[in-house]
């Protein structure tokens, strides 16, 4: 079960933020974007420290309730799917969110990069997607 | 593959740290001084001179202090950031995260004591692992030793050579230790 998705900016503003099922705390939209922000840094250092020398940034954090997969673009978006525990791969319906994201984002030309996204399209083609997804 | 352990305590003193199968990325001279030291080392939380006064050649290789204060920021922002998005409010949200080579495990104990252990990705989930070192390993040697001053204000690094060596044992008997 897909709980949301977040879409972060490379500078680590929220863009998009949208819940298709139960299972999360609501937050104000500036708690979210703490949230965004806050990722966005310790996904940064998640790749400083490890013990092996280079790594990637933060890509599945386990927690009680929920699980969070975190998929980041060759240019620094990165999209968060939280998803129950249960969920195994994710993969796919990244990829897919990312193509949409293409598709009805990157590709309107009324939409300016890296600010808040606010697209009917994507909206329907995403609610249907995860839908699909299930 | 077991890589690291970090204890930090109520104070977010890291107050024991000790590692295993860790290879560093600079110069075999220097990967060699830094075990040796770190594991004959009577007081713990030594660490490694020669990381700190050479400083790293490759950004990536931090001074060891600094590394801990990230894990420890890591570790406590991650933590909130949980308890915020779930439903119950826990104390015990945060598990583990994951990344292309390594894998973060967490446990806390009630009393606001980390555990923190650092894997391969691979490995399987180590909560059941650290729960044991804080109560076979760190109850026993460290909370039962009656030489240990004890004040709740003050943090004491664990200088403790029961508890390294007991810890050894116990991490090397593993079945993920080395695999």
């Amino acid at each position: 079960m897909i709980l949301s998705l977040y879409i972060i900016n490379k500078a680590g503003g929220l863009v998009y933020q949208r819940d298709f099922n139960e299972g999360l705390q609501r937050l104000s939209s500036n708690d979210y974007l703490i949230l965004a922000g806050t990722f966005h840094s310790i996904h940064a250092i998640t790749s400083r420290i490890s013990p092996t020398g280079n790594s990637d940034g933060l890509d599945l954090l386990e927690a009680d309730g929920f699980k969070l997969h975190c998929f980041q673009t060759v240019t620094g978006t990165k999209f968060l799917l939280v998803t129950d525990p249960s969920h195994h791969s994710v993969d796919g319906i990244l990829r897919k969110i990312y193509n949409l994201y293409s598709d009805y984002v990157m590709k309107n030309p009324f939409y300016t990069p890296e600010m808040p996204i606010r697209v009917e399209l994507f909206d329907q083609n995403l609610i249907r997607a995860v839908h699909t997804a299930l | 593959m077991i890589y690291n352990l970090y204890i930090f305590d109520r104070h977010c003193q890291c107050i024991f740290y000790t590692e295993w199968n860790r290879n560093r990325t600079t110069a075999g001279s220097r990967a060699q001084t830094d075990s040796s030291s770190l594991h004959e080392a009577t007081a713990p939380y030594v660490w490694p001179t020669a990381a700190v006064a050479g400083m790293p050649t490759d950004a990536r290789d931090l001074a060891m202090p600094d590394e801990t204060k990230l894990v420890y920021g890591v570790v406590f922002s991650l933590r909130n950031m949980v308890s915020k998005l779930s439903h119950t409010k826990e104390s015990d949200g945060f598990l583990s995260y994951r990344t292309n080579t390594y894998k973060l495990h967490y446990f806390e104990t009630a009393s606001g004591l980390k555990f923190v252990m650092l894997s391969d990705p691979t490995v399987p989930s180590l909560r059941d692992v650290l729960k044991q070192i804080y109560y076979h390993i760190y109850i026993e040697y460290v909370v039962k030793n009656a030489l240990l001053p004890h004040d709740p204000k003050l943090s004491y690094p664990i200088s403790n050579d029961y508890f390294r060596a007991v810890l050894n044992n116990y991490i090397k008997g593993l079945p993920c230790y080395q695999s």
